[in-house]
Formats: structure tokens, sequence, C-alpha cells
């Protein structure tokens, strides 16, 4: 079994709305050493992929399919066997 | 001298390249060349429509502003109150990006209604895909576009009102998402995209400026084909929360007296708005793009120029009053940038590091007008062979029932809007057409979008015929008449002959009926190239209309009385459900008499004047069966029984959708007033049955499984069920 | 006099106007207050925080709204009885601020849901509902209405009688498929232990005229008012 992290998170020249308003936020809260905010998604996948590469290629492979749009959306993906 | 290729890189044609250095007197530079491409695309330019928009009707007497502004303005009669309202296209960024596609055409068209002073108080969606049955691709989109359309127009905290939902699988590669949007101004407070009074300054207001969508307004204006997923710089992403603020802050801005002038950055951006606004005042531009907000790093003059980042404003106004301007955008938390000055000369002179970007006179600007070729076609007619039509149109509508999407329940769609923010709809999604009251006013006013594309596409003269027809008669179910009509134009590729000629019918069509019932038209707007690879979709024009209640607003009551059917009995099916649906046909040729329309028009509202009817509800899709049934959904335990033999003998009188046909619930005390009323009008009227005490579905003895039936019509939204009895 | 009904302005808020006008039509003095003030009115007697996507709902629904200055104002209010009444956006301010316990999550069906539904007023002594009859029809218009509270909590607030509303049919009793939202017990709102605030979903300020439909949030204004002015005669004593 493996774990699969997967971040989503808006390509840099989308424009990400949310990001703007909680860094806004943030900075009236008193964070003044908050430069910026993107926001994402975050996803654990559990999988019986037969090899970590395997894995790796499943995971990468739900991204493009479903959990991000890439339209608007990069993802990254990390694996490692699940203990 | 660029290449050919380079040229046409920029979407622009090789002769229409050379009319700029003629106009020029020299080569344009690359932001010259990028801002003449835009605004000579045909989405910005209506190059290939211009000539025939201009032969519809566009004044009367309730006219504040017809075409050529933001929004058309429709005086309500209140002596202080007026309606803004336009519907645009969104319909190739709806295919790419569905979700982010639909929300930013919902955006941009609150844009084009807020500029002109008013508060928007209603949307109105008009939505074509292919069939989501059996179809994962058709099924997402329709569910991602509603879910964009629901996502802005909630948040904004404007209802969505009404509209319509059609499948069609011509649609499935060219989905049509055409958004509409009222607001209400008082008179004397209309805003206008001006750009008076040299010294004024330009101010920028809003969301900061990205790489967004550049060039989509040439992106509207090209057809899409297998590498459209690859379409990525086009994709904007909406804010409806910046859009709230930028909505509450003009309208705080338009209480004072310091604005000229402001229009929206919708499609081409700065470069629309500020030659658009200069060009209508006869003055010019200077401004400076080092003071322009911008959201990335070294963006180029070409990039800021062209960028279509959402929920931005370009103002002109007094000077002197920047400060006072800027309090107010301030307070929204919105960004605030006086980017230049309006300048006398009819001039663009644009300033970017320093340096001249961009410097031309704006009367080069002056998009170029074709007449293209057409070449007529006769009507499409499909005929079957008659024995085809023998069946039992009762078995019949049980099984299109089950199968057609076309035919489920709406509020599917319209319950994930919330369509009563603002506490003024009266009557909401789902009717005929939707009534919002005015506080503070006795108008009211009803609203309704209309397209019947498969009857264009038999015969695009008598289609739209049908379709203003249909909208008329609609309005009137709600006891309202027109005052304006605004138009979407969704069409294939103005280059092909054909598609040309159907446009020009259309245009011939609307512009014919428009004149009988003295309705104006106030604005629009034409999207052109919906194709996939060769095919065109067939010819779409959706038409929404403003009309004003006549009286006291009438809600429907369904209770139990007798059932009329007003207008002749008709059997044509063209482009019905029914033939669709059994035989994968359009359908054969038709007409449609205005006259008869028009004594049906009257009728209808005469029997809401006198108080004859508790109801009255146009006959349309699915035929008057399906009308009935319509009925029976809305009521709690009623049911309905029909005694009338030629009205339900026939496939073709029970799926008939042609206009012309209305069903009225006449109260029993009016009974004899009614029918000598309708005598007079010279309109025949039968009654055809009843609204029964118990929940039933009878037609000439025959009892339909009702519980069957409604089990389909809510196939697509069970959980709804309960919650849709008045 | 009519008592004075401050209602609280977010970036965002949508159904502040809705608030402003169902609170003329039922008896009170409305005023709007912009969510950077720090303090309220000595004259106000009632906050309304109402419907809408504070903040874009960005991060969580009503969770950077909760931190406005404003709202600082609001809890001191509600420490010393001050009655305040979140709607829909504000119910979700409040549990967010902690004034009222659990969260509001999405809806089971994951969209958002705009219609009627009816409601039963599971503790009519209060301010809000002593003058509440029978079942109330009200609409919705949420995405986020799913309301989850631990089984211990809900047991305490069962105990302390802070459940105000439920979902069920037409006739007051539960119905199949009338809650619209999943949510715990079929709760539509509560009121937090001293019953001096409420949150709901449904919007009572959409239900105050026979023209659109239901009257049935005259019955929690009516509620409110005649509380504020025995209270207001008590203070005079």
């Amino acid at each position: 079994m493996y774990l699969a992290e997967v971040f989503v998170y808006l390509r840099p020249s989308i424009q990400d709305p949310q990001g703007v308003v909680i860094e806004n936020t943030l900075k009236k809260l008193g964070f003044s050493s908050l430069d910026r905010v993107r926001t994402g998604k975050y996803f654990q996948l559990s999988l019986s992929s037969a090899s970590e590469d395997e894995a790796r290629r499943d995971a990468e492979k739900m991204c493009r399919d479903l959990l991000s749009n890439t339209v608007i959306e990069d993802f990254r993906v990390s694996v490692r066997p699940a203990s | 001298m660029r290449t050919c290729q380079e040229v046409e890189l920029m979407n622009l044609k090789m002769d229409e390249y050379n009319e700029i250095v003629r106009r020029l007197g020299r080569e344009p530079n690359d932001v010259e060349l990028g801002v003449f491409s835009v605004m000579w695309s045909e989405h910005c330019s209506y190059k290939s429509s211009k000539a025939l928009l201009k032969t519809l009707p566009v004044t009367g007497p309730a006219v504040l502003q017809g075409p050529g502004e933001n929004a058309g303005i429709v005086d309500l009669g209140d002596g202080q109150n007026a309606l803004a309202f336009k519907i645009e296209s969104h319909n190739h960024p709806s295919y790419v990006e569905p979700y982010q596609g639909a929300a930013t055409g919902v955006g941009g068209i609150l844009r084009d209604v807020f500029t002109m002073g008013a508060r928007p108080v209603a949307i109105l969606d008009s939505l074509h895909f292919g069939s989501p049955d059996h179809n994962q691709k058709n099924a997402y989109l329709f569910e991602r576009v509603v879910a964009g359309i629901s996502w802005y127009g909630n948040c904004m905290g404007v209802p969505t009102v009404g509209g319509e939902t059609k499948f069609d699988d011509i649609y499935s590669r060219n989905p049509l998402v055409n958004a509409f949007t009222a607001g209400l101004v008082k008179k004397d407070r209309i805003r206008r995209g001006l750009a008076s009074g040299a010294g004024n300054p330009v101010i920028y207001v809003g969301s900061k400026t990205g790489r967004d969508g550049i060039h989509g307004a040439t992106f509207a204006s090209d057809r899409l084909d297998e590498n459209s997923d690859n379409d990525r710089p086009a994709v904007q992403v909406g804010d409806p929360f910046s859009e709230k603020l930028l909505l509450e802050a003009c309208l705080e801005l338009f209480e004072t007296d310091y604005v000229i002038g402001i229009q929206d950055m919708g499609a081409a951006g700065l470069t629309s708005s500020s030659t658009e606004m200069a060009s209508r005042s006869g003055t010019g531009i200077r401004m400076n793009l080092d003071l322009v907000p911008q959201r990335e790093e070294n963006m180029s003059a070409y990039e800021i120029m062209l960028s279509e980042s959402q929920e931005r404003m370009l103002l002109v106004a007094r000077k002197g009053t920047e400060d006072a301007v800027r309090v107010i955008f301030e307070k929204w938390d919105l960004n605030f940038a006086v980017i230049g000055e309006v300048i006398a000369d009819e001039e663009l002179i644009v300033m970017h590091h320093g340096q001249v970007a961009a410097r031309f006179p704006l009367t080069a600007l002056e998009p170029p007008v074709y007449q293209r070729p057409v070449t007529p076609r006769p009507a499409r007619i499909f005929s079957l062979p008659p024995e085809s039509l023998k069946s039992d149109p009762l078995v019949q509508f049980s099984e299109m029932i089950a199968l057609s999407p076309c035919l489920r329940y709406a509020g599917q769609v319209f319950h994930k809007y919330d369509f009563q923010v603002g506490t003024d709809t009266v009557i909401g999604p789902g009717a005929d057409a939707a009534v919002l009251r005015i506080k503070g006013s006795s108008s009211a006013v009803a609203l309704n979008l209309e397209s019947q594309a498969r009857l264009c596409y038999i015969n695009p003269f008598e289609g739209i015929r049908a379709v203003i027809a249909e909208a008329v008669i609609n309005q009137a179910c709600v006891n309202a008449y027109p005052l304006g009509l605004t138009n979407c134009l969704n069409f294939g590729s103005p280059e092909k002959p054909e598609v040309m000629w159907e446009f020009s019918e259309v245009i011939r069509g609307m512009r014919e009926s428009c004149l009988f019932f003295d309705i104006p038209v106030t604005g629009g707007n034409v999207s052109f190239y919906n194709d996939f690879g060769d095919s065109s979709i067939h010819p779409t024009p959706v038409i929404g209309l403003a009309g004003l209640v006549q009286g006291s607003i009438r809600q429907a009551e369904i209770v139990p009385a007798s059932i009329f059917l007003a207008g002749e009995l008709c059997e044509n099916l063209a482009g019905s459900v029914y033939l669709r649906h059994f035989h994968q046909t359009p359908g054969g040729d038709f007409s449609i008499d205005l006259e008869a329309v028009k004594r049906l028009q009257a009728l209808v509202l005469d029997c809401h004047k006198n108080g004859f009817i508790h109801a009255a509800h146009d006959i349309s899709d699915g035929g008057i069966i399906y009308s009935l049934l319509e009925w029976i959904a809305l009521c709690n335990g009623l049911g309905i029984e029909i005694n009338d033999q030629q009205a339900f003998s026939s496939t073709g009188v029970v799926f008939s959708e042609l206009p012309g046909r209305v069903l009225l619930l006449v109260k029993n005390e009016a009974t004899a007033r009614f029918i000598s009323s309708a005598k007079d009008q010279g309109l025949p009227v039968r009654r055809i049955g009843s609204i029964v005490k118990n929940p039933v579905f009878k037609i000439n003895g025959i009892d339909l499984d009702l519980e069957n039936l409604l089990g389909h019509y809510f196939k697509a939204s069970p959980e709804l069920r309960c919650f849709t009895v008045k | 006099m009519k008592p004075r009904a401050a209602i609280l302005l977010f970036p965002g808020s949508n159904c502040e106007r809705d608030a402003f006008y169902g609170l003329e039509q039922t008896g009170f003095d409305p005023c709007f207050l912009w969510h950077k003030e720090s303090r309220l009115d000595p004259e106000i007697r009632l906050v309304i925080v109402p419907g809408g996507f504070s903040f874009g709902d960005y991060l969580r629904c009503g969770s950077i709204a909760s931190h406005s200055p404003v709202m600082s104002a609001v809890r001191k209010f509600a420490d010393n009885g001050g009655l305040v009444l979140g709607i829909c956006n504000g119910f979700q301010i409040l549990t967010e601020s902690g004034l009222l316990p659990g969260a509001l999550l999405i809806n089971r069906t994951l969209n958002f849901r705009c219609h009627d539904v009816f409601l039963r007023c599971d503790n009519t002594s209060t301010p809000f509902t002593s003058a509440i009859g029978g079942p109330l029809k009200m609409p919705i218009a949420h995405y986020e209405g799913n309301y989850q509270v631990s089984g211990e909590e809900l047991a305490d607030m069962e105990r302390n009688s802070q459940i105000a509303f439920r979902y069920c049919g037409p006739d007051g009793v539960y119905a199949e498929g009338c809650n619209p939202n999943g949510s715990t017990a079929d709760i539509a709102g509560i009121f937090n232990k001293q019953k001096n605030v409420l949150g709901m979903m449904p919007h009572p300020e959409r239900a105050v005229e026979n023209l659109l439909g239901s009257t049935a949030g005259r019955e929690i204004f009516a509620s409110l008012l005649s509380s504020l002015e025995q209270s207001a005669a008590g203070g005079m004593n």
C-alpha cells in the first residue's frame, strides 16, 4: 500500500480571489511578515498500486482526470509507502 | 511589412491589415496592432452583422436608451423608475471551462447593467446543451455551468428568476450560455459610457490586472476545435466578491455628481473601454500604463491593454473630484488609480515606461462593415409517412416523459439559484414569465427569455416570428405587455453564406414581428462562429423581453375550476419534442399567424383585467398534455379530468408546440362573460375539462398513471418534489 | 417609539437591504452598521447579522467576518443580554464567532438550495418565539446549512431547550425528505444558553408579505417587538 499526498493549486497566472481576501485579513490581524497567500486543496490517496512508480502514475492520472482542473490548476504529488 | 501569417495570427485578414496601414499611413506597432485586432474582432466590431442590425426598430415612447450603450433602458411609466436590461453570450469560455466561463458571463452582464447606474434586480439564463443522458461530457458541462451561474449570481445577491434550459445534441460541442440581467435606475440617474471634457481624469477601479483572457474577444470570434481545451490564456477566473464590492462602490458613487461616464472593462478590457468612451464623446484619451494596478510582474503594454481580467471599471470623473472618488473605492477595499486624462484631440495615446506604446487617431479605429455573401436555401422540410403518427398519444406521452431530458422539472436548475433575494420576486422561475414588484412604485416588471432553435433551423424567418409570438404570449400569461426586446443571436460562422442567410432571415423576421407588436429592440449581442469543426449549431436567436405588468400583479392559483383552451387547435408538429424524440427530425414547414397571436394576447390580458381567470399557461415544449401535467405538479392533491375528444384525438394536436394556444383556468362565476368576451375578439375557445379535487390525470375516460408521470417529471431532482407545491 | 435595530454590514453581505425592509414592515427602526465599527450605539435594542456571502465566504463561511471589529462589539452586546439574530450567513458568522455552538457544513445534497421549507418551533418561551403559533413556512437559500454538533453537546442543548427550529412537513410533524441539508436532528435554528442569541438558516425577513407567499417571518419579529416593549416598560419601573 502507498500513500499519495496531492496538492492542487491555481496556476501562477490565475487570479486567486480567496487567497487575496485571506491575505488581507491576516495582514489586518497583524501578521506583518506575510507576503502572499495562494490557496489550494490537499488530498490523501491510499493506493494498492504494485510499485511506488505505479502509485505515482496512478495518482497523477487521477489529478489530470478529476482532482485538478488543468485549465486553471497545477498539482503536485508525493508518494510514500503507507506505514 | 508583416507577413500574411503574422497578420492571421492576430485574427485579421490581410486586406484588413492593409486598411489599417492605409489609415495610419504607416505600419502599426505590436500594441497598436493588438488594439486593432480586438476592436475589429467580430465580437467587438459587429462587422458582419451591423448592416443588418441597423434595420431593426429601436425607438419607441418608452425607450430611454437604445442599442450602442452597455445596456438598453426603458421607462417604467411611474414617473421615476427605468429598467436597464441586456443579454450576452459566453458560449466559448463555457465550453473550455464551464464553471468559470458561465460565472464570468454572469459577471460581465451584471457590470453592463450597473455601469448604466442601475442596481441589478434579476438574472435570467438561456442554456443549450447536448443531452446529459448517456453523455458524461454533456452532463458535466450542464452541471458545471449551472453551478457557475449559481455561485456568481447567489454571491452577488441578485436573484436568478427565470430562463430556459434546452437539450439537443447539436450543442454537444458548442453549448450556449446566454445571460440576461435587468436593473432598476432612477430616470434622472442614468449613467453612460462617456469621456467628455478635456482634462478630466480617467480612473481605473476594481481588481488588479493580470494576464487573464488576453485575446478573449478574438477567441469568442473563432470556432471551437479539438485544440480549444488548450486555449489556456483565455480562461478568466471570476470573483463575485470583488464584483459585489464594485457594485456597491459604483452605486455609492452614482449618488454623487462626480462621474462623467463609466464603462465595464469587459471584452478587450482597457482597450475597448477607453476607445469606446472617447469615440462616443468625440474626444481622445491619454493614459499611462505604469499607473494601472497590476497583479503580475513585468506585464508588457500589449498585455495590459488586452487583458480581460474581470471586475474592473474605467470611469471619467470631473476634474477635482479624484480624492472624493478615491474615498468611496477605498472604503470598499478596491483598487483606485488615476491612469490618464481626457484630451480634446480624437486620439489614443498610451504611455508605458516613459515611451509612447501606441498613438493613433481614434477615427482610424472605426471597424469595417461587411456585406457578407448570402446563399438562400429553401425551408428544410422533413416529411414523415402519415402512418408513423397513428400511435396512441397517451401511451407515447408516458414513453416520452420517461426518456426526454427536455420534459423534466426545471426546478432541477432553478432551485440551485437564489431566486428570492431582494424580496421582489412575486412570480419566480418555472412560470411563463417572472414578475418583480418595485418597492415604492405601482409598476411591476415581467421578464422572460425565449428561443426555438429547431423552428429556426427549419425556417429562420418563420422561426423567429414563432419565438417572438411565444414570448409575447408568455408575457400576457402573467398580465404583462412588452416594453422592449434584447437579443442574443447565436449562429455559426458568418463566412458561410448559408449561415449568413439564416442570420439575415432571422433579422427580417424579427424586424417584422417587432414592428407588428410595437416592441423596440434596445440592444443585444451577436455570437457568431458557434461551429465545431465544419458543423454549425442551429440558428439560435434568443430573445429577452422586458414588460410592464398591466394593472395589478396576478399570481396563478390552481384550484378546482374549468380549463379552457384559447386559440385554434393545431396539428403541426414542427420543432416539437415529440418529433425529435420519436422520429429524430425537426419536422415540416410551418407559418405563424401573428394576427391570431395578437388577438390571443388581447384576450389573455382582458381575462386578467376583468378577473375572469385563476391562471393562464402557455402551451410550449411537450404540447398541451405536458402543460397540463405542469399544473398538476404545482398543486397539492388536485388532478385534471379532460373531456374533449377532438383536442386529444391525434398525435398532432396533443404534441404540437407552435405558439398561439393558451390554457386558461376560468372562474366558475365568470364563464359566461369569458366566452362572450372571446367571441367579441373573434378567438375560438373551448372548455376541455377541469381541475378536480382528487389526484388523477384522466383524459376522455382514460386514467393515466399520474404517480408514474410525476416520478419521471421529477426524475432529475426527486429531493425537490416535496417542496414544489405552492 | 420603534425599537432601533442595527443590521451589520460586511463586504459581501447581500440580504441587508431585505432585512432593512422586513424590519421596517414589522415595526422596527432599522439602521446599518459597518463592519469596521467597534461600538454599538446605546439605543440599539436588536442586532441582525444578515445573510449573504461575507468576504466572499472565502476560507470558511463566516470565518473572516467573525474577526471584524464589529463582532467584538456584538459579543459584548450579547454578553450583556442584548438580542442578536443571525440569518443564514449571519448564523454561520455567529457559530464561527463562538456566540453559538456547532458548525454549518455543506448541504448533504452538495448543492445550493432555494425553496420554501416548513419549520416547527421547539421553544416558544423566548424573546424570538413567544408569538409563534403553528408551523412556519419560510424560504431557505443556502449551500452550507448542514448544522453539525457533537452528540454530547446536542444532548446538552436539548436539555437547555436551545433548539429553536427543526425542519418538518406542512403539518408541523417530521415528514420524509423535509430536511433539505442533512442537519443533525433536523435543526434549522438554535439559541445560545441564555436565549438572547438566535441563529437560523431560513430567512424570516423574506416572509413578511402575502404578496411573496408567506408572512411567517412576522411571527418572529412580532415576538421580538413584544419582548422589547416589555423590557422597555420594565426599564421604566
